[in-house]
């Protein structure tokens, strides 16, 4: 089912009879019954939702999400008594101080590195100059070194391996970052990874396209039972929501070939700074957004069967509910190249 | 499956409830009283007893035909040119 996303200011939210009525201006752009309404994204500030609205969300079990100028979301809005049980947020919290937290995270950071290859090897497919193809296979082979570290990592708890599993991240991320910025050397500068207020035009359609993630994660944690804010990589800090962080890693990779093709393709991302913050440009951001959308749209094999790239993230964040509360082995998702 | 929804009914009130209500399950108007598009199975169940709800309210009538997919490659609309 579709998200419905609003990210332009002046926009109001209402209900009529059992749909949302999204107006501009005053006048009606859409109406959208709400039983084909997975979640609501508003990524704009400058919008207006009705408590009817709201209230008719809740009743269906429609998430609202709201993010900041960074894309991050800053406040999800569910019904209390919607999701899972006590016994998996026990569990969640007591396998983090167990061998099961360095399992999670194995999982989560194995994943995430099996398709950061997997995304550098598709694009290297199409690499015909001898020198990027060299580069792009060596950091490659040192994100296997990594992935093997991290395989052979274990601990009774996660306390005790927690450095070594960020420090094995951290270089392998370095590694692929280096691969991607290779790719697109001739089309667009690439400082490298930058999360924190960014100005150029890679890393701000990055952070865009992890808030989107973002709020997918976000909605299958919370449907799942789980605590969003019980992470086990990503400590817990006031307000962070932890485990979303944990469990986006394993999907970053695919969101970065979404962006990568569009930008190897030859897309130019165009900037526009207002209020003095440099963000993209309206064009840009909906192509990418219509990108993205088709992404999360895909089919792709699951256990056997053909599921939706968002269906499979939330099947995921239910996995690792059943992992923690009943000790089913969890995998990570690895996308097809 | 895709589905044909008419009716009648003649109070003002009952009928428009019954618009909105197809509506609400995702059905485009396509004539004054009638409705169409995909309807899975537990929605059109949900959606018959909303219709049998409304019904028991005013004098009238809901048919919904369903439309196989043999069926609505053969659908034809005729036109009176606009203008």
């Amino acid at each position: 089912m579709p998200s419905l996303i609003v990210d332009e200011h002046g926009v109001s939210i209402g209900k009529t009879s059992k749909r949302l009525v999204v107006k501009k201006r005053g006048e009606v752009v859409g109406e959208y019954p709400v039983l084909d309404v997975e979640d609501v994204v508003v990524l704009s500030r400058g919008v207006a939702i009705t408590s009817d609205a709201l209230e008719l969300c809740s009743e269906h079990g429609v998430l609202v999400h709201f993010t900041d100028y960074r894309h991050q979301p800053y406040a999800v809005l569910y019904a209390p008594g919607l999701h899972g049980t006590v016994k998996t947020r026990r569990e969640q919290f007591a396998a983090l101080g167990d061998r099961r937290g360095v399992q999670a995270v194995k999982g989560f950071l194995v994943g995430k590195l099996d398709n950061q290859v997997n995304t550098l090897k598709y694009f290297l497919r199409g690499v015909e100059d001898a020198r990027l193809h060299r580069e792009v296979e060596l950091a490659i082979a040192e994100i296997g070194r990594h992935r093997q570290r991290l395989i052979e990592l274990d601990g009774a708890c996660l306390e005790e391996v927690r450095p070594d599993l960020l420090n094995a991240e951290a270089l392998a991320a370095q590694a692929y970052w280096r691969g991607v910025a290779a790719l697109l050397r001739d089309r667009v500068a690439f400082p490298g990874r930058q999360v924190w207020d960014p100005t150029d035009p890679v890393n701000l359609m990055l952070n865009y396209g992890y808030g989107l993630l973002g709020s997918v994660v976000m909605g299958g944690i919370l449907r799942a039972g789980l605590d969003p804010y019980g992470g086990f990589l990503h400590t817990d800090r006031s307000g962070r929501e932890s485990l979303r962080f944990d469990l986006m890693e394993e999907f970053r990779p695919l969101v970065d070939r979404v962006i990568v093709a569009l930008l190897r393709r030859g897309l130019k991302p165009r900037l526009v700074e207002e209020e003095g913050r440099i963000s993209l440009e309206r064009e840009t951001r909906r192509l990418l957004k219509e990108r993205l959308l088709e992404r999360f749209d895909q089919r792709e094999l699951y256990n056997g069967q053909r599921h939706r790239l968002k269906t499979i993230i939330q099947l995921q964040a239910r996995a690792l509910a059943s992992f923690l509360r009943d000790g089913k082995p969890y995998r990570p998702f690895r996308g097809k190249w | 499956m895709h589905h044909l929804l008419i009716y009648d009914i003649s109070e003002d009130k009952i009928r428009n409830r019954v618009a909105e209500t197809c509506k609400d399950y995702g059905l485009v108007r396509v004539q004054y009283s009638s409705f169409y598009g995909r309807l899975p199975r537990t929605r059109l169940r949900d959606l018959e007893r909303a219709m049998v709800r409304l019904l028991r309210q005013g004098q009238g009538n809901v048919i919904i035909v369903p439309v196989c997919e043999a069926c609505r490659a053969g659908i034809v609309k005729l036109e009176s040119e606009a203008l």
